[in-house]
Formats: C-alpha cells, sequence, structure tokens
C-alpha cells in the first residue's frame, strides 16, 4: 500500500515538473491575481490629491500641514501631488488628479476677520465613492482645523471602547483574505487536476484495476496536492510579505494549522468537482470564479457585517456568515493581531459571535466530510465506467 | 477571385466557431458568467446601495443642542443619499451589536452634552477602511452642526463635475460591461486557437490552399461578436440591477472594435504560446479580474495609489475603463482624435504580429502522433 502511494505520488509530482501547466495554474495564477490585488490595497487608505494654494499665509499653511499628516494604520489620507494652483487646476482638468482643493488667498484674513472662510472641492463626481471619500476627507481636516483655532466651541470626540487597541491595518486585512483565497484555490485546482487528469490521459481503467484499491490513490492524490498547495502558499506569503506587509515570521502552528483545515475544504471541492465534471478545464474555471468568489465573500464577512442591512447586502452577508472559510479567515486574523494561538471558544475570539461559532464547528468538518465522501463514491462509480476504454 | 475565396473562408470558420462555441458551452459560461459575477459581487460587497452607513444612536440629554445634533446626524448626507442610517437607540441592544460587529458605531450623547460639548464612541475597528468611513462621517456631521450654530471657522464648498454623481455601483457595473468586452475577445479568441490546435484541426487547417491567416481572422471575427454579445448581457445587468444608465452607445461599440481586435489578437498569442487551454482560461480570467480591481475598473486610474498609476500607465486595458467609462457615463461625448489613433495604430501593431503567429503555427509539429 505504502509503495502503491508512493508511486502514485511521484508519478504525479513527475508529470507535473515535465509539464509545468499545473505549476503555471497553481502558483502564477494566485500570484498574478494577488500582486494586482494589492496595488489597490492602498487605495482605501491613501486618495491622490492636488491643492490649489494661493497663498503662504499661516492659515493656509496650518490647513496645509493638517492634510499632509492626516494618516491612519495604513498612511497619509492625501498623497498630495502639487501646491501649485496653475499646476493642481491643470492636473485636474487633464484628469490626472481626480479632485481638487482649493485655499483661496485671502483665506487667513477671511479668519482674522471672522468672514466666511471657504475652502473649495472640486471632485470628478464619476464615481460617487470618490466624492464622498473626498469630502469626508476635507471635513476631517477642517474638523482638525476647528479643533486647533477654536476648540472651545468644537464638538469633541471620544472613542469609550473598540473591539482592537489599534484598528486592524486594512492591508494586513485584506491580505489575510488573499491567504485564504490562494489556499482555497490551490487546494482545488491541484485536488481537481490530479484527478481529471486520470480520465484525460486514460489511465482511469488501469487504477479501477489495481488490487490495491482505491485508498492508495486518493491518500496519494490529496499528498500531491499539498505538497503543490504548499509550495504555492509560501510563493504567496512572500509575495504578500513585500506588497501588503503580510506578517511572515509570525506565522505560527495555530495558523498552519487553519491554512491545512482551509485546504482540505479546497480539496475536497476540487475532488468533488472533477469527479462530477471530469474535465479538467470547468474544474479550473470554476476553482477560479470560487476562489475569487470567496475572497469577496468569506474574506471581507467581518466587514460587510455592519452595514448589511436589508436587501441584496445583507442576504450576500447572511450566506457569508455560514460559511466555513468566513470563520477561519477571521480566526487568523485575530491569531495575528492578539498573538494568541487558543482561539477556539467564541468568548476569546472578539469578531465571531456565539451562533457563527457553533455554526462553524458544524460546517468546516461537514463539508470537508460530505464533499469528500461524495467524491469517493462517485470517484468509484465513475472510474468503473471509464468510457469505452 | 481569390478575394471571395478569403471572404467565404472567414465567413466558413465563423459559423463554424459560433456552431463550436453553441456545441462547447464551457466556452461560454467565462464570458458570459464571469463579468456579471463580478459585477454583482463587486458592487454589491463594495459598493452597494447609498452612503448611508448603519450606526447605533443614544441620546441621554434632554437639551435642545443635543436635538439639533440627532437632526445634523439624520440629515447630513453625500451627494447621492444620507450619511448615516440610525438602525438602535437603546444602548444595551446598540452596545451589544457594537460588540458583535452587527454595527460599528454606537454615538452617545451624553446627559451633559450642552456644557461638555462631547459625544461618546463605542467601536468594532475591524479595519482601517471601515473606521474612517464612520468616524469620518461623524466629524462631518460635527462640522454641519458647528455651521448651524455659526461657529465653524472654515468650510468647505463642494463642486462637481455634473450635478448628479454616478453612483458607485453603476460605475462598477459599467466597468464590468468594458471587462466583458475585453475579456470575452481575448478568452475567445484564445480557446478556439487552442482547440484547433488541441483538436487538431490546425493541421488540417494548415493543408487548406488558402492561407492559414484566414482562419485567424475569422476566429477574430467570431471573438469580436461574442464580445458584443456579452456586453450586452452584462449591461442589461447592471441596468437592471445597478442603475447603470448607458450613454454614447454606438460610439462605444465602434471606437472599442480596435482595441477588441487587438484583444482577440493577444488571445490568439496567448493560445499560440501555451497551447492548451485549461493552461489558459485560468490564466486569462485571473488577469483580466485583477485588472479589473487594480488597473481602473474599480476606480478611475487617477484616484489610485502612485504604484498601481506606475502600473497602469503600462496596461493598456487600463485604458480601456479610462477612455471609456466617461464616454459610457456621458461625462465625455466621445474619444479624442489622439485616442482613435492610438487605438487604431495598437490594432494595427497586432494585426502586423497575426502573419507572424500563423506562420510559426504553420511551422509547429502539431501533427500530435497522427
Amino acid at each position: 500500500m505504502f509503495q502503491a502511494i508512493k508511486g502514485m505520488i511521484k508519478k504525479d509530482l513527475k508529470i507535473s515538473l515535465r509539464n509545468p501547466s499545473m505549476l503555471i495554474l497553481s502558483i502564477i495564477v494566485p500570484i498574478v491575481f494577488i500582486f494586482l490585488y494589492s496595488l489597490i490595497s492602498q487605495l482605501s487608505a491613501t486618495n491622490p490629491v492636488v491643492i490649489a494654494q494661493y497663498s503662504d499665509d499661516a492659515a493656509s499653511k496650518e490647513l496645509t500641514t493638517i492634510m499632509e499628516n492626516m494618516e491612519t494604520e495604513d498612511g497619509p489620507y492625501y498623497e498630495i501631488r502639487t501646491y501649485s494652483p496653475e499646476e493642481a487646476f491643470q492636473m485636474y482638468q487633464n484628469g490626472e488628479s481626480p479632485a481638487l482643493v482649493e485655499i483661496p488667498e485671502n483665506f487667513g484674513q477671511q479668519l482674522e476677520q471672522g468672514e466666511d472662510a471657504k475652502v473649495k472641492l472640486y471632485v470628478n463626481n464619476m464615481n460617487s465613492d470618490g466624492t464622498k471619500n473626498f469630502q469626508l476627507r476635507l471635513s476631517h481636516a477642517l474638523y482638525q482645523f476647528q479643533e486647533s483655532r477654536d476648540s472651545a466651541n468644537n464638538i469633541s470626540i471620544t472613542e469609550e471602547s473598540s473591539t482592537f487597541e489599534n484598528d486592524i491595518s486594512m492591508k494586513f486585512y485584506v491580505s489575510i483574505g488573499l491567504l485564504m483565497f490562494a489556499v482555497v484555490y490551490s487546494g482545488m485546482v491541484n485536488t481537481g487536476t490530479l484527478i481529471t487528469r486520470e480520465w484525460e490521459e486514460r489511465t482511469s481503467k488501469e487504477i479501477s484495476l489495481s488490487p490495491n484499491g482505491f485508498a492508495p490513490l486518493l491518500v496519494a492524490k490529496a499528498a500531491t496536492a499539498l505538497l503543490l498547495t504548499t509550495v504555492t502558499t509560501i510563493f504567496v506569503m512572500i509575495l504578500m510579505a513585500f506588497t501588503l506587509n503580510f506578517p511572515i515570521t509570525n506565522v505560527s502552528l495555530a495558523i498552519i494549522g487553519w491554512l491545512f483545515i482551509l485546504f482540505l475544504i479546497g480539496a475536497s471541492l476540487g475532488a468533488f468537482t472533477a469527479v462530477t465534471i471530469k474535465k479538467s478545464l470547468p474544474v479550473i474555471t470554476l476553482s477560479a470564479v470560487l476562489g475569487i468568489s470567496l475572497y469577496l465573500l468569506s474574506g471581507n464577512e467581518s466587514s460587510i457585517r455592519g452595514f448589511a442591512y436589508g436587501g441584496p447586502i445583507e442576504f450576500i452577508w447572511r450566506v457569508a456568515s455560514y460559511l466555513p472559510m468566513s470563520y477561519i479567515t477571521d480566526t487568523m486574523r485575530v491569531i495575528f493581531v492578539t498573538g494568541k494561538n487558543s482561539l477556539l471558544m467564541h468568548a476569546t475570539n472578539p469578531v465571531t459571535t456565539a451562533s457563527n461559532f457553533y455554526t462553524s464547528i458544524i460546517t468546516i468538518p461537514a463539508t470537508i466530510l460530505i464533499f469528500s465522501w461524495a467524491s469517493i463514491v462517485k470517484l468509484k462509480n465513475n472510474l468503473f465506467t471509464s468510457g469505452g476504454q | 477571385m481569390k478575394w471571395k475565396a478569403g471572404y467565404h473562408a472567414i465567413a466558413a470558420i465563423n459559423k463554424r466557431n459560433i456552431k463550436l462555441l453553441l456545441r462547447q458551452k464551457q466556452f461560454l459560461v467565462a464570458p458570459f458568467v464571469m463579468p456579471i459575477v463580478v459585477m454583482i459581487l463587486t458592487a454589491m460587497i463594495m459598493g452597494a446601495g447609498g452612503d448611508d452607513w448603519p450606526v447605533g444612536l443614544v441620546n441621554e440629554s434632554s437639551s435642545e443642542e443635543s436635538q439639533e445634533f440627532i437632526k445634523n446626524l439624520e440629515t447630513t448626507h453625500s451627494n447621492i443619499s444620507p450619511y448615516f442610517s440610525i438602525m438602535e437607540m437603546d444602548y444595551e441592544e446598540a452596545s451589544a451589536a457594537v460588540k458583535n460587529g452587527r454595527l460599528q458605531m454606537l454615538i452617545r450623547i451624553p446627559d451633559n452634552f450642552q456644557q461638555s460639548q462631547m459625544v461618546y464612541t463605542e467601536t468594532f475597528n475591524i479595519n482601517t477602511d471601515m473606521m474612517k468611513n464612520v468616524r469620518l462621517r461623524l466629524e462631518h456631521t460635527v462640522l454641519n452642526q458647528l455651521a448651524d450654530n455659526n461657529e465653524l471657522i472654515a468650510a468647505s464648498e463642494l463642486i462637481t463635475e455634473k450635478e448628479e454623481d454616478v453612483w458607485r455601483e453603476s460605475f462598477i457595473a459599467g466597468s464590468s460591461v468594458l471587462l466583458a468586452f475585453m475579456f470575452t475577445a481575448t478568452i475567445t479568441a484564445a480557446n478556439l486557437f487552442a482547440f484547433d490546435i488541441e483538436n487538431r484541426t490546425q493541421k488540417e487547417i494548415s493543408l487548406t490552399p488558402l492561407n492559414n491567416i484566414f482562419a485567424g481572422i475569422g476566429t477574430i471575427l467570431t471573438s469580436i461578436l461574442m464580445a458584443f454579445a456579452a456586453s450586452i448581457s452584462a449591461m442589461i445587468a447592471g441596468m437592471l440591477v445597478f442603475r447603470l444608465e448607458p450613454q454614447n452607445l454606438l460610439t462605444i461599440y465602434i471606437g472599442i472594435i480596435p482595441a477588441l481586435i487587438a484583444c482577440s489578437i493577444l488571445g490568439i498569442i496567448i493560445a499560440h504560446f501555451l497551447k492548451r487551454y485549461r493552461v489558459i482560461q485560468p490564466i486569462i480570467i485571473v488577469t483580466f479580474m485583477a485588472t479589473f480591481f487594480g488597473a481602473g475598473g474599480y476606480n478611475s486610474v487617477a484616484g489610485l495609489p502612485p504604484i498601481a498609476r506606475a502600473f497602469s500607465e503600462v496596461w493598456g486595458f487600463s485604458y480601456i475603463f479610462e477612455w471609456f467609462n466617461p464616454v459610457l457615463h456621458n461625462f465625455s461625448n466621445g474619444l479624442d482624435v489622439s485616442q482613435y489613433v492610438i487605438l487604431i495604430a495598437v490594432a494595427c501593431i497586432f494585426i502586423a504580429i497575426l502573419p507572424i503567429v500563423y506562420k510559426r503555427e504553420l511551422l509547429a509539429k502539431n501533427s500530435a502522433g497522427q
């Protein structure tokens, strides 16, 4: 039996190395997606803007200094590309900047005389998200300006409590979702194509005739897929360490354990898809679409939870909250943030509720077992109907 | 006469391709489903509805000022909708909702609000993006309150290009339509070319008395037709679900043809090198999905971070989003002459590459044991 498993693993690895298409699918695809997606990870933090600052008076300087220094854990709120009025208007009109802040020449004078001082915000409103973001950022600057100049009349905002000591960095938040995508996608593709290969290369009949039965086949396919997925995961982690500041040095045994569970989910889904469709093309396409959909749903569940009220978004959130990947993704985030590895109970995990926790205890093993069992049953039936071989 | 034979060859290849696609429905799944999946998931998860953010609000004060502040919270708005939606006013319920992440902020107005001029918050600070959205809304409300009381020292005045904003979900839907154009042209051409290699039709094509490039032209024609069909299905979905109001359609459908020719030939080039459609398919799917997010589909290039802007400058697909989105949303009546020239020049470059690909294919040993 052990010899059969060893032989099968050796065969699959050899084929993978001889025909690198498997490696391309497993490694390059998540890397391309993660690289391009990580390009916009800064988007939520920093918005490029041009400022037309007409005067060098103290008030104008104070406001622009505030605008320069406003930041979150992920970086500054503004990427100020110029202060020159001529250049600013030119860049805005050419479409090189989506917004322009105009601080008038008499800004300081108006403030001194208690007149209505106005800062103009020009926005290309082809996307309402941009309009909102620029308006709120400028309000943040003006709120701080008010606080610094007339704190007595300002309304102070005090944060009494928060779930985490510091806001979780968006880059980090995104990186864990992408890690989940990479492992599930890779697990699906590797397991799926390793299985469909037996039909496409017409070796299914030989397998069905083997005196060793199905066990060596299943164990060997899972082990090979795990090896290939591990390689992909390591590459992805290294890439994200550069692009998203992924804390690669903090990967603990608990994280590896959760990644292994994610692999099992991906592998069982991939195996089921493969034995159902028996063609690698739709399996691969489905893995890519499913992987990215899972990233959008489960990778963002804890984010969308707070605004999913009514309409399709609430339905989408409810679906996402039942997916086992959502619980695992958030648990990994908390392990990284808190450094605590024992987060098995919901009471110690601040991003999950009791109902989500108990649901996940059922859905995680259920997903793996149901899809694996269904795959084995289908595999047995399908191998014996080898299609004219 | 030769011209006529070529015309018939192209028409025959196109007819065969369409029949093939209708029989092999696996080739239609990605072009027709993926742009709509991207549209639905992205528009709903990252851009659903208006700008109203659900919060809890607890008022412990009976002062007139606190009532004014609540009125401001309820009425402060963006260009498309109010900024807040008050979901819970009971402290215990709201605080529990924040702890569970069901609300991201609880705003508490204390009983001494009139004297202290202070509000308190509790947050579910799951990430900086969510917190920015909710905290900055509250500060915006404070500025409105100060303005009402003539205590605001400097105000902002918003000046927009058009009177009404394009809703975020409509922008995403519009970009998904453009994605459907480019993606479908590329993947259809790549699949058809690879299908001919894998099913050994390339060999038959190479043995016809006509130049094998006619097969390429037929494939380009099919890919463009499929791109038009996929874009129409994505557009209808956008119009029905995401308030998309597409404008200047004739300009878009004519102007995008050179880009689609280039995309189709790119698909052929990819298939020529990678040969097998099971390899080609995921690479094209993931590259286009990532292009949508990282290079102008989700947000205009000018609003992207520096590294993404630099990448978009050299990533040709970004220009399709940048040039056609304003036309689609009527922020521009049409493309500039220079943009047409560039699109046609790019198409010409790809057309010049096409014979090289087919020549290489002719020389390749593709008989696969026959």
